[in-house]
C-alpha cells in the first residue's frame, strides 16, 4: 500500500508541481521542528528546511518509493543538519542565509500575557528538557527525536542514520535515560 | 538496571517481541518500581512532543521557490567560465608587446647604420684614436633609449669624419 506522501512524490516526479506544494505544506513544519532541535538555531533551521526541500526537488527524477516518505525526508533533513554541524565556522545564531530580524533568535518559548504558575513550571521544565536535549550527542538526539516525536520505527531510524537497528536501540536508550535524569527521574541509568 | 532500562525503552517503542512484551507486562503488574521507571522514561517522550515548535515563516515557500527558479534557469547551470586574462595580466601582455615593438624598431634603425659605418670606415684614413666607448654604451637589449640615441649621435659624428 502506497502512503499519500509517496503518491504525492510520485506525482511530483511525473511533473505535477502542485504535489510538491502539497508535500511542503504537509511536512515543512515538522521538518523545521526536527531541524530546530538538531542545530538549536531557529534561523539556521529555517535555512535547512529550504535546503531539505531543495534536495527533494533535485532528487525528484531519481525518487523510488522504497520506504515511507517521512523516512526519506528525515534522512535528507538529518544529512543537511549534519553538514551544517560539521562546518568549521558555523554561522552565529543571528546570521541567516536569508535576511530577517527575528529568524536567527535562539529558540525560546514565546512570551505571552501573565502566565499561570503551572504554565511557568511547564515552561521551566520544557526549557530544561530543551537544554538537555541540545547537550546530547547528535546521533542520540536525532534517533530519539525521530522515534519519540516522529514515530519512526527502529528500522526506519536506522535507515535515516545509516546504522544498524541494534545501534539505534542503544542510542535511544542512552538518550532517554539521560533526559529522564534531567527531568528528575534519576533511575539507575 | 541498564539492561532493564533498555528493555523498557524497547517496550515503550513497541519493539519487543510478543513473548518478551507479555513477560514484561506481567512484571510491571507485579513491581510498582518498574512501572514507575517506565513512566519516567515515557515522560521524556511526552516532554519532547510538548516542546514548542517555531512556526514556518509565511515567506519560506517563496524563498524556496526563488532558489528552485535559480536552479531551473539555464544561466545558473552554465555560468560562463571566468576569463583568466584579468586586468593585470592584460597590462603585462601590453607592456611586453610595446617593448618587443620598440626593440624591433631600434634594430631596424641601428643595424643599417652599423653596416653603413663599417663601409664608411673602410674608405677613410685611419681615424684618430678614439677613446673606446664605455662598455655600457654598447647596444644591447637592455640599453635604455637615451643611451641608444647617444650611440647614434656618435655614429653620425664618425660619418661626418669619414666623409670630410
Amino acid at each position: 500500500m502506497v502512503d499519500d506522501d509517496v503518491r504525492l512524490m510520485l506525482a511530483f516526479r511525473s511533473g505535477d508541481d502542485r504535489a510538491f506544494d502539497a508535500l511542503f505544506e504537509r511536512w515543512a513544519a515538522r521538518v523545521l521542528r526536527f531541524l530546530e532541535r538538531m542545530v538549536s538555531e531557529a534561523g539556521v533551521a529555517e535555512d535547512l528546511v529550504q535546503e531539505t526541500f531543495l534536495r527533494v526537488w533535485r532528487a525528484r527524477e531519481r525518487y523510488e518509493p522504497g520506504a515511507r516518505f517521512s523516512t526519506w525526508l528525515f534522512t535528507i533533513a538529518g544529512n543537511a543538519a549534519r553538514n551544517e554541524l560539521r562546518r568549521p565556522f558555523r554561522r552565529a545564531s543571528h546570521e541567516s542565509l536569508d535576511d530577517g530580524d527575528e529568524e536567527g533568535a535562539p529558540l525560546a518559548l514565546s512570551g505571552e500575557d501573565p502566565p499561570s504558575d503551572e504554565l511557568v513550571d511547564a515552561r521551566r521544565a520544557g526549557q530544561g528538557l530543551e537544554a538537555a536535549l541540545a547537550e546530547l550527542p547528535e546521533r542520540q538526539r536525532s534517533a530519539l527525536w525521530l522515534r519519540a516525536v516522529e514515530g519512526l520505527s527502529y528500522a526506519e531510524v536506522a535507515e535515516a542514520l545509516a546504522t544498524s537497528e541494534k545501534s539505534v536501540k542503544a542510542l535511544i536508550h542512552r538518550a532517554r535515560v539521560t533526559l529522564a535524569k534531567t527531568m528528575g527521574g534519576g533511575g539507575s541509568g | 538496571m541498564t539492561e532493564l532500562d533498555e528493555k523498557l525503552c524497547a517496550f515503550l517503542d513497541g519493539e519487543l517481541g510478543e513473548g518478551e512484551a507479555a513477560a514484561l507486562r506481567a512484571a510491571l503488574a507485579r513491581r510498582p518500581e518498574l512501572a514507575a521507571r517506565l513512566a519516567e522514561l515515557a515522560a521524556v517522550d511526552a516532554g519532547l512532543r510538548a516542546l514548542p515548535a517555531g512556526a514556518v515563516a509565511p515567506d519560506l515557500r517563496a524563498k524556496l521557490e526563488r532558489r528552485i527558479r535559480a536552479e531551473r534557469s539555464p544561466g545558473a547551470a552554465r555560468r560562463p567560465p571566468r576569463s583568466r586574462a584579468g586586468p593585470g595580466r592584460r597590462r603585462r601582455w601590453l607592456a611586453a608587446a610595446v617593448l618587443s615593438a620598440a626593440a624591433a624598431a631600434l634594430a631596424l634603425v641601428v643595424l643599417p647604420r652599423l653596416q653603413h659605418r663599417e663601409t664608411a670606415l673602410a674608405n677613410v684614413e685611419p681615424a684618430p684614436i678614439v677613446e673606446p666607448a664605455p662598455a655600457d654604451a654598447a647596444v644591447s637589449e637592455d640599453l635604455p633609449v637615451i643611451e641608444v640615441l647617444d650611440v647614434l649621435a656618435e655614429l653620425d659624428e664618425l660619418e661626418g669624419v669619414g666623409s670630410g
